[in-house]
């Protein structure tokens, strides 16, 4: 568990409830218990659609891990930095089992 | 009736004040009386299968062929390489629309719904993000969104998604552009649509319908609101065929603006010319109803010979024999279907009914039609043609045939079956008499013990005809009618003739 992972979060404009969200993320980050590091990437979706239409972003914000293999997203504002810590667990946790992950899905589908 | 089209049309002018932009979709333009409104969204709701998607790509691919208007295609379910490829059938060519500037994906297709997790308040504002971006990006004008009810899917706040899709709808509207949504349903019959606010968040609603008729799949379309505007009423058939994609019969506007012809055209038999009082009228619908082996496909040959003979081109759709079947037999009447064929005044189709549905044959007639420009056609029969096909599917083929022909001033002449052999009606004819302007009548009568056959003019709208019963001969010539008519029997058409007179007579005793 020593990965250095990258996340993206994406949010439409400045906005007070965007900051928050983007603080808290922040602080979940940089106290990350679980060993490797955790950086956020912030993405305006205002100044770069492009991004978005990449990422398929429909909603905001929405935080994802940058990686080829992850699907997963989580979506809403967070309100303080529990909320954020589960949701970078949600999206790590995936990364550790991604090949398992994959293979489940393949047979489900 | 002619006035009261002209007020109708008055009125829509003046109502009508909707910035209106084509669809290019075949018919569309008439049951909607102009297209779609620019600035204003349009839901198209249907099942699974019923063209939702087709009507949509449709929508975008005409709007660049044949307005120039660039579009917008976002799609929340299939992929983008699917889109691509499950349309190239129609001639519609995506990459290179994509490549000139004309069409743009937005891809919302979701992801696989356990891998979502909504912790707190959203929104959509990055979809509209992206949306105004590529409408930007290329001046779009058109725009379609496919289908959204994945959206309800992923988010599973209904509330939110409503405020959301209206939100998207508002804004796109601002742009003044024509949407299309579409929608799944799940029952032909029930619910406009799946989560029920679909039809609340736009001004229109279209409904397509792909119905289970008697064995056959039926496709049609409904407005069945147009904020704003006058439409048609009720179902509309449509096909989706290849190239051209979804056609739709537009029967309920059909308008009675042929202008009735007083020139004559030959039967191809002299004397029944005579008896109809001097031929058919040229732009005529005569229907030819007999027993079988009573003489109809003679009739249709003799038709097809006046029409070389003045010059004309015939169009013959055979449903019921083979070009070879019909050529030999022709030939046994002394006409060579062959070498007018070569000549270029004769044209056979010969199809089988069962073959594709009554929409689909009467867009291929109409393509014969465009092709060949015919002055004549003949389609023998139209009880091979009724086999198999719901009496209103049928009765809606007629009007849109005759309709049709009418409107191109074409002779036309068709057959029909009676399903007895002496005397007799056929169900047929008491649904198809109305429609046609001439009936002639082949029957089998029994004269002391030997066959005859007779025919008659029952009806010619617009004309005095000879009211006598005739007899007639088939041999290498064609048909010979007799000079004289039966004067001395009565009960022919009933296939059992008594001599005049004498079965009053035998009462009275």
């Amino acid at each position: 568990m020593t990965e250095d992972r990258i996340l993206n979060i994406y949010v439409t404009g400045p906005g007070k409830r965007n900051a928050d969200t983007i603080s808290n993320c922040k602080a979940a980050c940089a106290s990350w218990p679980n060993g490797g590091s955790v950086s956020l990437r912030v993405i305006d979706i205002l100044k770069n659609p492009k991004a978005a239409e990449k990422d398929k972003i429909l909603a905001t914000p929405t935080l994802i891990l940058q990686s080829l293999d992850s699907d997963r997203r989580v979506i809403g504002e967070f309100k303080n930095e529990k909320v954020a810590h589960q949701a970078i667990c949600f999206l790590t946790s995936e990364a550790t089992n991604k090949k398992n992950y994959g293979k489940s899905k393949k047979g489900s589908s | 009736m002619a006035k009261a089209k002209k007020v109708l049309h008055d009125e829509v002018a003046e109502t009508d004040s909707l910035d209106k932009t084509g669809t290019g979709i075949p018919g569309f333009e008439d049951i909607s009386y102009g297209g779609l409104p620019r600035g204003r969204s349009t839901l198209i709701s249907g099942s699974s299968g019923s063209g939702k998607t087709i009507f949509a790509s449709q929508f975008l691919a005409e709007g660049i062929n044949k307005f120039k208007e660039p579009g917008v295609f976002v799609t929340f379910e299939e992929n983008i390489a699917d889109l691509r490829k499950n349309v190239v059938s129609f001639g519609w060519n995506i990459a290179n629309y994509e490549k000139r500037k004309m069409w743009r994906f937005v891809d919302a297709s979701a992801t696989v719904e356990n891998e979502i997790k909504i912790v707190g308040e959203y929104n959509l504002d990055a979809l509209m993000i992206r949306i105004g971006s590529m409408i930007d990006e290329i001046g779009a004008k058109r725009i379609v969104l496919d289908s959204i009810g994945s959206l309800f899917h992923h988010f599973s706040e209904p509330a939110v998604i409503r405020r959301e899709l209206f939100k998207i709808l508002a804004f796109l509207k601002k742009k003044n552009l024509a949407i299309i949504i579409t929608s799944e349903r799940l029952e032909e019959y029930g619910s406009v649509s799946r989560f029920g606010v679909e039809e609340y968040i736009t001004d229109n609603v279209i409904i397509l319908r792909n119905v289970l008729e008697d064995e056959k799949r039926r496709r049609s379309i409904e407005i069945l609101k147009y904020r704003g505007s006058l439409h048609s009423r009720g179902e509309q058939s449509f096909v989706i065929c290849r190239p051209e994609g979804v056609v739709i019969i537009p029967l309920t506007r059909l308008e009675m603006t042929q202008k009735s012809s007083t020139k004559r055209t030959t039967s191809g038999n002299k004397k029944l010319d005579e008896i109809c009082g001097g031929g058919f009228f040229k732009d005529s619908i005569v229907l030819i109803s007999g027993a079988t082996g009573t003489g109809k496909t003679l009739l249709v040959a003799e038709f097809v010979k006046g029409g070389a003979e003045s010059k004309g081109r015939t169009l013959l759709l055979a449903y019921e024999e083979s070009r070879e079947q019909l050529t030999r037999n022709a030939a046994g009447w002394g006409v060579n279907f062959k070498q007018l064929e070569d000549e270029g005044s004769l044209k056979i189709e010969s199809i089988y009914p069962e073959t594709a549905s009554l929409e689909e044959h009467l867009l291929n007639i109409q393509k014969y039609i465009t092709q060949f420009k015919p002055h004549r056609l003949a389609l023998d029969s139209l009880s091979a043609i009724e086999r198999g096909s719901s009496k209103k599917n049928f009765r809606e083929f007629l009007i849109s045939l005759t309709s049709m022909l009418k409107k191109q001033e074409i002779t036309a002449l068709f057959t029909s079956t009676s399903t007895t052999i002496i005397g007799g009606s056929s169900v047929t004819d008491s649904h198809i008499s109305t429609i046609t302007d001439s009936i002639i009548l082949l029957r089998y009568a029994e004269i002391f013990g030997n066959i005859h056959r007779v025919i008659t003019v029952l009806k010619m709208r617009g004309s005095l005809h000879a009211k006598e019963i005739y007899e007639f001969n088939i041999n290498k010539n064609g048909m010979t009618i007799d000079d004289h008519s039966f004067k001395s029997m009565s009960g022919i058409l009933g296939g059992m003739p008594v001599p005049a007179g004498k079965g009053s007579a035998e009462h009275e005793d």
